[in-house]
């Protein structure tokens, strides 16, 4: 059984479709990541999955809790970072760490002293006189030394420096291999494709591509020029390649397997200046959010 | 986690209250030395001799009497400005915090996604601002008794004739914390929750008014709260005819922090089923 379970799930407001009909699942121990530009509806499923909207139709479960209905219950195995996190300024870090410690009825604030000392950060400070950035760890030290079997981080590197943030993807690494669960948003795509095992992509509040990062690495990207094509030219390409799009004199490919089966056809082609290279997370992403606007 | 959560609640407000507990106290000290300095005889012929207009007297809660004995001078400083504002204003401030607040911060986010239903933190956040409500009811009361024993008046009176008016205060404060937890929860931003409790507020004080000075629309006063708000009346009756304002003192009370449970309800529920936004 998915340890999180999205069926058709919908929100609208009024006439905006925040998201529509989203469906997938989320193995026990799995590395998921959400990918997609500003308004794509990331951070609205987010939401409907702490069970902070209630869903226009459709459902979300977290082992097999409904996100909505059982919502304390979700809580209880989950540990939650915002994209801007916001605690109280008049605590310092360590007066921070120890209440939502207690509000998960533990005293012992180890692990989390541990995080945030490990990203670097002074916890005898006020929040208020906290950096965003400062913040963020703190906030990322409280949702990732939790005990719970899942995280949900959204776009949680978003105010940190380079440094800090190969501490946190560092820590998410650890997060998975102690088998946790990971829901992570964000919109650098080197970060996703380091600590995912899978991405779900969402344009416009649909999902319009799951792919494992295994099946991204097993794939390549062909563009070539078509500049001896005859008129009316059309590929046939073989099964295990898709034609994405033609600009005018140009041929864009993606073949997914082994190349070898291929590459016979490659040289029949009317095809000059070819470039084969392994499809990144980037090509991926850019089938759906950039090649539209070719 | 109840424990944490209310402790966090006083924190967050303790400044507040400590500041409205002290002034509340104070005004009321500092009124009980200049009403101890003044000759109310005077005041009385002043009225007697119509040099004053009818409709001033008409906006006093007693019989200008009444008003005129050590009861209903003393008591009446539970109606002034000072007392009444400071217990609003800590009924308003708190009331629009609980959820418009802490939604406009962002805190409420973090502070959810942890194991605690939306019940359980506006339940704790309120049973705070009903504690501080009481500690103003109770420093309100604390200063009369402090003045009653250092000043010297016309008259003796007993500390204790001012509790039902402290008592009053609170179901005061009980009303608008209600109100003002109900425009947070209705509202989108506090600002907009202050402005629609102020507003009400300013139209529950006009209808008093208008229905205490003039007789076609004395029917207003069935449209606001505060005629369930007498401290003045309720703390003479009390002391001169006990068994006829025993019920009427319990039936204002009662009225006021009735209205406030049910509008406290009302807002309960409304947060429990409303989408939580991001914070802007």
């Amino acid at each position: 059984m998915d340890f999180i379970r999205v069926d058709s799930l919908s929100k609208r407001y009024h006439s905006m479709h925040a998201l529509k009909g989203c469906s997938f699942g989320v193995e026990r121990g799995e590395v998921l990541g959400l990918l997609g530009p500003n308004g794509a509806g990331k951070t609205t499923l987010i939401r409907l999955l702490l069970g902070f909207l209630k869903p226009t139709s459709g459902s979300a479960s977290i082992d097999g809790l409904d996100c909505y209905r059982q919502s304390v219950e979700v809580h209880r195995r989950l540990t939650y970072l915002p994209g801007d996190p916001r605690l109280a300024r008049d605590l310092t870090g360590l007066q921070t760490l120890r209440f939502f410690g207690r509000l998960r009825g533990s005293d012992n604030t180890i692990d989390e002293v541990s995080t945030a000392e490990r990203l670097g950060l002074d916890l005898g400070r006020r929040v208020t006189h906290m950096s965003t950035g400062m913040r963020q760890k703190l906030a990322l030290s409280i949702a990732l030394s939790a005990d719970v079997p899942l995280v949900v981080l959204d776009e949680p590197t978003s105010n940190l420096d380079p440094t800090a943030r190969a501490q946190v993807l560092a820590v998410i690494r650890e997060v998975r291999e102690s088998g946790k669960t990971v829901l992570f948003s964000s919109h650098v795509l080197s970060e996703v494709e380091e600590v995912s095992d899978r991405v779900v992509i969402l344009k416009a509040g649909e999902l319009v591509e799951t792919i494992a990062m295994g099946d991204v690495h097993r794939q390549h990207r062909i563009t070539a020029r078509l500049e001896s094509a005859p008129p009316g030219w059309r590929p046939d390409p073989p099964k295990s390649v898709e034609v994405h799009g033609t600009p005018e004199g140009e041929i864009a490919l993606t073949a997914d397997g082994p190349l070898e089966p291929i590459l016979g056809w490659l040289a029949q082609q009317p095809f000059s200046e070819l470039r084969i290279e392994p499809v990144g997370l980037k090509a991926v992403y850019q089938r759906h959010h950039y090649l539209d606007r070719a | 986690m109840i424990r944490a959560l209310c402790i966090r609640s006083f924190r967050d407000g303790l400044a507040m209250l400590v500041s409205c507990s002290a002034l509340v106290a104070f005004l009321i000290w500092f009124r009980l030395w200049i009403v101890s300095q003044i000759d109310f005889g005077a005041v009385l012929k002043m009225f007697a001799s119509g040099a004053m207009p009818k409709f001033i007297e008409q906006l006093m809660p007693v019989p200008l009497e009444t008003l005129a004995s050590i009861e209903g001078r003393v008591a009446y400083g539970y109606e002034e400005a000072p007392a009444v504002g400071l217990a609003a204003l800590w009924a308003i401030a708190r009331g629009t915090d609980c959820i418009a607040g802490r939604l406009g911060r962002g805190t409420m986010e973090m502070m959810l996604s942890q194991p605690i239903s939306r019940l359980t933190l506006v339940t704790t956040h309120t049973a705070v601002t009903v504690f501080g409500a009481a500690v103003i009811a109770g420093a309100a009361w604390l200063g009369t008794a402090a003045g009653i024993a250092m000043f010297e008046f016309d008259e003796p009176t007993a500390a204790s004739a001012y509790v039902p008016a402290s008592v009053n205060l609170f179901a005061l404060a009980a009303i608008l914390i209600g109100v003002s937890t109900l425009a947070s929860a209705a509202g989108s931003s506090r600002g907009q929750a202050v402005g629609l409790v102020v507003g009400f507020y300013f139209a529950q004080i006009t209808c008093k008014v208008l229905s205490m000075v003039g007789p076609k629309v004395a029917w207003l006063k069935n449209l606001t709260f505060l005629t369930a708000y007498e401290p003045t009346k309720i703390s003479v009756g009390l002391a001169r005819e006990p068994e006829v304002y025993q019920t009427l003192s319990w039936e204002y009370n009662a009225l006021l922090l009735g209205i406030g449970v049910a509008c406290w309800m009302v807002a309960a529920a409304m947060f429990c089923r409303r989408d939580l936004p991001a914070p802007v």
